[in-house]
């Protein structure tokens, strides 16, 4: 099984740091996970797992800073844990894959948590502040989440003939 | 956008003006991805880039120059196309899209129905942009039910996205 943690068009200190520490990584082992893949963004430099295998627990770790088609990555993914931006949030619930949003905290305006909230609140995905990363892995809840409803934008082209019907 | 744009029927809409912000590149990608998967003679687009109307952390100071440097493209690209309806979805550029619109209107011209989506990461309260074009408006659409209580004249549509 494999986790794929992206951080969108910017970076995410915390995160890319959070996912190279040894109780995430324990948690992701325990859950039966053998591979990681992490896109960094311009967080690369942060990027230090443990160099040896023993170290990551038996996980093969690979990393980017920034990839044209993060479409592939998801899909070979059994885990999603992303950044709590809208586009990256929705590449997620319409790829059907269990998904955990990470909420940065230190934006200001803080909008993304009002999204990763609402969603988790209905189920779709399991929204978490850096802190509760490893433990919100170890609980399994991403492993019932309901399957997020397809997009239907019809309404809008039937919107935008009743108004130029005039 | 180019979620939404997948529910509009493009052999009724066969010209199609897109006004992107000049820093915008991703978008500039999907539209020509959309665009590219359209092989008919009929029908054409345009994109016209215009400079941002505020960037991001732009300091307010500074924001009326870069507002009339964007309305001023608008305007033009605007008068050239006089579209027969506006589709907007969030970022501070479509307030100046839907300013042009109303004048349009209120000089007599033509009347340019402006429809707004507000950005589905907005549960509870709305966009700087939202607060501003729900009073220009002809459908102010949002994406989640509890912005309604504060503006009852928004419809809300989900799982537009």
């Amino acid at each position: 099984m494999s986790v794929y943690v992206t951080v969108g068009s910017t970076g995410f200190d915390e995160l890319v740091t959070a996912v190279c520490t040894r109780q995430f990584l324990q948690s992701l082992a325990a859950r039966g996970f053998r591979q990681l893949c992490v896109q960094c963004g311009s967080s690369e430099d942060l990027f230090t797992p443990p160099s040896t295998e023993s170290g990551a627990f038996g996980i093969a770790i690979e990393s980017f800073d920034y990839t044209s088609s993060p479409q592939r990555f998801i899909e070979q993914a059994d885990l999603v844990i992303c950044h709590a931006g809208t586009g990256s949030i929705l590449e997620a619930l319409h790829s059907r894959k269990p998904t955990i949003v990470v909420v940065n905290h230190r934006l200001m305006d803080n909008h993304q948590s009002e999204i990763a909230q609402e969603l988790s609140r209905r189920g779709y995905l399991v929204s978490t502040a850096v802190s509760g990363l490893a433990d919100a892995v170890a609980s399994g809840a991403y492993s019932k989440l309901i399957p997020y409803p397809n997009a239907d934008p019809q309404p809008i082209g039937e919107i935008l003939d009743e108004e130029t019907l005039f | 956008m180019v979620r939404l744009l997948s529910g509009v029927d493009f052999d009724r809409y066969c010209q199609r003006l897109y006004i992107v912000g000049d820093t915008d590149v991703i978008s500039l990608d999907q539209i020509g991805m959309l665009e590219s998967r359209r092989d008919d003679e009929k029908e054409e687009y345009f994109v016209g880039r215009v400079p941002r109307s505020r960037g991001v952390g732009q300091p307010w100071l500074t924001t009326p120059i870069s507002v009339l440097q964007c309305f001023g493209q608008v305007a033009r690209l605007m008068y050239q196309h006089l579209p027969d309806a506006v589709l907007c979805n969030g970022p501070g550029n479509c307030v100046v899209v839907c300013v042009v619109a109303t004048i349009v209107r209120v000089l007599g011209v033509k009347r340019i129905p402006i429809i707004y989506v507000e950005s589905f990461a907005r549960v509870n309260t709305l966009s700087l942009s939202g607060k501003i074009v729900y009073m220009l408006a002809d459908r102010f659409i949002v994406q989640w039910p509890d912005i309604l209580q504060q503006y009852p004249q928004a419809e809300y549509v989900p799982n537009l996205v």
